[in-house]
This record gives structure tokens, C-alpha cells and sequence, in this order.
């Protein structure tokens, strides 16, 4: 349309492409740069998680150990060997893989929903998995193990997914009318859902013996310290199958965000979207609880923070929430293992710690609207 | 090509919608064809916007069927409907900080899937200046007022027009009351807009106005709908006489109200 706005500050069409080319080279370098320096701080977090610990063990040592495993030499008589190949690595990978699936099922569900408030372990989704991974745990053992022999790691992501699913369909289905989602409703849903899945472990909880018991107080809390190879196996696929949808559901997502019928004017598939951010958001949650229990926050802290430093654009959202998921999650493990040295914290109290003041700044700073 | 020995690009054949035991829309037949802006006006809770939405295949028909080119708008697939056809609806609300450029490339993010970033540039910039906003493309679309944002999603059904045009060269716009927030500059300017695209770019358009005037100076087609039916369509100086505008819309005009030439002019009116 010819320009309503003074002459002065009406520009040439051509003037125009170039100002947004420059608009959006800023912006990639911008992006460049936040993923430069998130990059580097992992790098230091991983050392920092491969050195510290009950034991010191200077970085040369575990470089050593780390290039000797990689050639095939035989490492018997190693005596840092056993730690940083069998402890301190796989429990590093599995809190960065466990970070980058919370937050980006954060992000992913914040997308979903349309609500920069939707997380899954605000609303019940990592509860509901927990449950599922707690009757795996109470009652899989009494009826399953006398068919299988012992319940293997595999059932309880498989429990937990179940759960999660549930848990996400029943909140979409509870809350959205008509195409539309109500933020309201989702977030008093959710709570009702958290605190009937808490109600369930809790019963749970007088069936169990002791060590169930403490399996069901580690799921409540969350943990880094049964880190294993065997759940990298289980975890790494389902991070590997969110990393390959990103590009299909960032299309997806930044439609949605216009609303569910103009995502579909624009052309995309909205019911596959729909169905596919849930079917991940639920699988990431659950391998996510199965590995390392309800760890809650992460999801909203850090896919709120690439916004305000990055744009809500989900291309750029979703991987550099993965990122910032590592690590935030990375970090809190170290705090959680060496503030009470050599005891060590529950990861839950170090991400609520850090997140429940988090979300009430946040809820300040909208001034006290849920974008309802 | 006039586009009356070819199918519609949008047509709506004795359609109707009920929701809730209401029939919204009731036996209403539409065609858009290319070159041409219709401009659906009516009351409040008339079924403007669902006849709009059944148009674009938002929603279903309960009875009839919307053709596109012929073929039923229900086989289509997504993405190649949305080639065809882009849809501003009524106030956008968005709660996520996306910039003003960002939002304008919505419009591409299905339908220009393979475009280089050189040609996605052109699109959108050619865009944002069509709708003025361009000194907005930095800004936070959050940040915009009411009118600033609703000429940002014309900027965007724009940009999806402009990519969608090589694999559909047969296109309609169906705007919901695109100028509802705009300023009279604006208006007029969206309006000239949407005109000229119609015109240059063959494009079948649909738009719903209240603004009488307005809609009688920039229709061809002027379609009036009551109670969920289309009751009188045509030339606009054909459509809204004084006893159509008493009649749908409860509103008496005075006697120096001005039908003169082929405009209507309909201020200065009395309540019925």
C-alpha cells in the first residue's frame, strides 16, 4: 500500500530488502555467537563433571584414560579407569542427553499449548510418568518378574512413556474446545493430574518394600548417580528421534504459534504436528523420569531464556534450548554432588532451587497474567 | 482469461453450518473467480465469518460442498490449498516475541519451503512495504499496536501469495474484516492494496467489511448476508438501497443521504 507515514522515514523498496538482509545477518550472527558461547561453557562443564567428584582427577589423567579406551588398549591396571569410563562419563552424557530432552520437550510443548507456561512437570505430565515408572517398579516386580525373570531397565521407560502419554492426552483433550487450548484449564488440569498421580505414588508407596522404597524416593527427587551405559542405550535413541523431527516440528511449531487453523491456512499438516509433538514430548519425558526420575523446571527455565536472548523462532529455539538444557542440567549435577560433598544432593532440589524463584519472576514480570 | 468459462477458484455450493443446534450458515452459494473482490457485508452473528471459514476449509459443511477449481476443498492436500489460497482472520493473537519480519515469513513457512534465502528476502520485503510496515521489520510483533499487527498478517498472506504463485498461478484471498483495526489512511490503503493485487495478479478475493461505504467503493461483488443467508448480491449500487440497509441492518437513513453516481454514501443515519 502507498506509505501513510511521513515522507522521512518511507523507504526505497530496494533499501528495504537490504535493511532486512543485514536484519537477518544480525541475527545469524547473533545465534552464531550464543551457540560459540554455550558450546564452550559445556566444553568447561564437562570437565569440571569429568574431574570433580569423590575422587580428583586432573584433566590429563582422564584425557589419558579417555584416548587409551578410544584406541583399544588395555586399561587393567588403571586406577582412575574404572571411575571415568564407568561413572563420571556416562553419568556426564546422561545429564546433558536428560537436559537436552527436558527442555526441548518444554519448548516443544510450550509450542503445542501456545503458552510460554507449559511444562511438563508443571503440568503432571512428568508426575504421570513417575507413576507409571513407580507401578512398573512395585508391581511389574510382584506379577512380571516371576514370567521374566528380573524386570529389565527397558520396562520402566516403556512405563513411564505410557504414563506421560496419558497424561498429555488427557490434559489436551481436557483443555482444548474447539480447536482452542485454554491456558486456564490446562494449568488447573494439570495440577488436579499432578496431584492425583502424587496421590497414586504415594499409595504405591505402603505396597513397597524397603527397596522399592528407595527406588520410589529417587523417582520422586531424581538422580544422576545410577548413571549407567545401559540407560544412555535407552535414552540416546528417543533424544536422537526428537533431534530428527526438530526441523519437521519447528516448521510446525512457529505455524501453530499464529493459532491451529492459520497453521493450517499456511499449509502445514496440523493433526500430524499435533500428534507427533506429543508422542515425543511424552517419549522424551518418559526416558527422561525412567533415567534419571521427575527432574521439574528445567523445561520452562531454559526455553524462556533463549527467547528473551534469541527470538521465539523455533528453528533457532529448539536446538539452542537442547543446548542450553546440557547445560543447565550438567551444572546442576556438579552443584548437586559437590555442595554436600561426599554425599550428594537429589537433582530435583537443585533445579527447583534454581527454577521455582525463576518461575515466580516470571509470573512478576507478566504481571501476573497466564496469557489465559 | 476473464475466468468466466473456468471453474471458480473458490466456490461454495449450497452450504450450510450448525453448531450447537444453531445453523450459522444456512443453503448459501458463493462464487470467487479470478480478477474479481467480493465483499461480504452484514450484522453482527450474521455468518460472515463462517461462510469465510467454510470457504477456506477450515471448517466443513454440514449440507454442500466447497469446490476448488472444480475439485472438492476436502481432498486437497494442506499445502497445496494453501498455494491456492490465503486467509487473514480476524484479530491475531500471539503470545511468543517474534519479530515483525519473522512473522511476515510465516506466510512462506509451508508453501515456500524450497525458495532460496535470496528469493524469501524479495518476498518478504516486497511484502512488508506493500503493507507498510516496513520500518516495523526489526520490532517485536508483541510490541505493535492493534493496527500495526493486523497489517503485519496481511504482510504475511501476502508473502504465502507471493510464494505459492508459481505452483498455483490461480489464487483468491479471503480476508475477515482486515481493516477492522486500521487507521483511515491504512484502511484506504489496504484496501487499494488488495484492489490492485486483485487486479494485476488475477486473484480471486473475498473480504468482509462493515464499513458500507468502503465496501460499496471497492467491491465488484457486493454480497449481503442476514441470519446465516446470502439475501441480496450484485453491483453495489444494485445492492444497498434504503430498503436492504433498513432491513438487515435496522438502521433508517436520512433523507439527505446521498445515492448518487455508482457510490452509495450512507452516513448520516437514523436508527430504526
Amino acid at each position: 500500500m502507498s506509505s501513510c507515514l511521513p515522507d522521512s522515514t518511507a523507504a526505497e523498496p530496494c533499501a528495504v530488502t537490504d535493511a532486512l538482509g543485514d536484519l537477518s545477518r544480525h541475527q545469524d550472527y547473533r545465534n552464531r555467537f550464543a551457540f560459540l558461547i554455550c558450546g564452550s561453557a559445556m566444553l568447561v562443564l564437562v570437565l569440571l563433571s569429568m574431574t570433580r567428584g569423590a575422587v580428583f582427577i586432573p584433566a590429563h589423567d582422564v584425557f589419558d584414560v579417555l584416548a587409551r579406551a578410544l584406541t583399544g588398549e588395555d586399561l587393567a591396571g588403571n586406577r582412575h579407569a574404572l571411575v571415568v569410563l564407568h561413572i563420571r562419563l556416562p553419568r556426564t552424557l546422561l545429564a546433558m542427553l536428560v537436559g537436552a530432552s527436558l527442555a526441548l520437550s518444554g519448548a516443544i510443548m510450550q509450542g503445542l499449548f501456545r503458552n510460554p507456561l507449559a511444562d511438563p512437570g508443571l503440568i503432571g505430565v512428568s508426575a504421570g510418568a513417575a507413576l507409571a515408572a513407580g507401578v512398573t517398579i512395585v508391581l511389574g516386580e510382584r506379577y512380571l518378574t516371576p514370567l521374566i525373570g528380573r524386570a529389565p531397565f527397558a520396562l520402566l521407560p516403556a512405563g513411564a512413556f505410557i504414563g506421560g502419554l496419558i497424561s498429555t492426552l488427557a490434559l489436551y483433550a481436557i483443555a482444548t474446545r474447539q480447536g482452542r487450548t485454554s491456558i486456564a484449564t490446562m494449568l488447573l488440569a494439570g495440577v488436579a493430574l499432578g496431584a492425583l498421580s502424587g496421590a497414586a505414588s504415594g499409595f504405591l508407596a505402603y505396597l513397597s518394600d524397603d527397596r522399592q522404597l528407595r527406588d520410589l524416593t529417587f523417582w520422586a527427587l531424581g538422580s544422576f548417580s545410577g548413571a549407567s551405559w545401559g540407560k544412555i542405550g535407552v535414552v540416546a535413541p528417543i533424544i536422537l528421534a526428537l533431534v530428527a523431527a526438530a526441523p519437521f516440528l519447528a516448521r510446525g511449531l512457529n505455524g501453530l504459534a499464529l493459532g491451529e487453523a492459520e497453521a493450517f491456512h499456511l499449509g502445514l499438516d496440523v493433526q500430524r504436528i499435533k500428534a507427533a509433538a506429543i508422542l515425543l514430548v511424552a517419549a522424551a519425558v518418559g526416558a527422561g523420569v525412567a533415567a534419571a526420575g521427575a527432574i521439574g523446571f528445567v523445561g520452562i527455565v531454559v526455553p524462556h531464556l533463549v527467547r528473551l536472548a534469541l527470538g521465539a523462532n523455533h528453528r533457532i529455539l529448539l536446538p539452542a534450548s537442547a543446548l542450553g538444557g546440557a547445560i543447565l542440567l550438567l551444572g546442576a549435577d556438579i552443584l548437586a554432588r559437590s555442595v554436600v560433598a561426599p554425599a550428594e544432593l537429589p537433582i530435583g532440589i537443585v533445579t527447583a532451587a534454581i527454577g521455582a524463584p525463576f518461575f515466580l519472576w516470571l509470573l512478576l514480570r507478566r504481571g501476573g497474567s497466564l496469557g489465559a | 482469461m476473464n475466468g468466466s468459462d473456468m471453474p471458480p477458484v473458490l466456490e461454495a455450493r449450497n452450504v450450510s453450518f450448525k453448531t450447537g443446534g444453531a445453523m450459522l450458515v444456512r443453503d448459501a452459494s458463493l462464487a470467487l473467480r479470478p480478477g474479481r473482490l467480493t465483499i461480504v457485508i452484514g450484522p453482527n452473528g450474521a455468518g460472515k465469518s463462517t461462510l469465510l471459514k467454510l470457504m477456506s476449509g477450515e471448517i466443513a459443511p454440514y449440507a454442500g460442498d466447497v469446490l476448488s477449481l472444480g475439485v472438492p476443498i476436502s481432498v486437497i492436500p494442506a499445502w497445496r490449498l494453501a498455494c491456492r489460497r490465503a486467509v487473514m482472520a480476524q484479530a491475531n493473537r500471539m503470545t511468543f516475541p517474534f519479530a515483525v519480519h519473522e512473522v511476515a515469513r510465516l506466510g512462506l513457512e509451508s508453501v515456500g519451503r524450497a525458495k532460496s534465502r535470496v528469493e524469501i528476502e524479495r518476498i518478504i520485503s516486497e511484502a512488508l512495504a506493500a503493507a507498510d510496515v516496513s520500518p516495523l521489520a526489526g520490532r517485536g510483533y508483541l510490541s505493535l499496536s492493534g493496527g500495526e499487527q493486523q497489517r503485519v498478517q496481511f504482510a504475511r498472506i501476502l508473502c504465502q501469495l507471493a510464494a505459492g504463485r508459481d505452483t498455483e498461478p490461480v489464487q483468491a484471498m479471503l480476508l475477515d474484516e482486515p481493516i477492522a483495526s486500521l487507521d483511515l489512511c491504512h484502511q484506504l490503503g489496504l484496501l487499494d492494496a488488495t484492489k490492485a493485487l486483485v487486479r494485476e495478479k488475477n486473484i480471486a478475493g473475498l473480504a468482509v467489511l462493515h464499513d458500507l461505504n468502503l465496501a460499496a467503493a471497492y467491491a465488484d461483488d457486493l454480497v449481503v448476508v442476514n441470519r446465516g443467508q446470502i439475501v441480496a448480491r450484485g453491483a453495489p449500487d444494485d445492492v444497498l438501497t434504503r430498503e436492504l440497509i433498513r432491513g438487515v441492518f435496522r438502521v433508517e437513513m436520512r433523507e439527505a443521504s446521498l445515492f448518487t453516481g455508482h457510490v452509495p454514501f450512507t452516513r448520516s443515519q437514523l436508527r430504526v
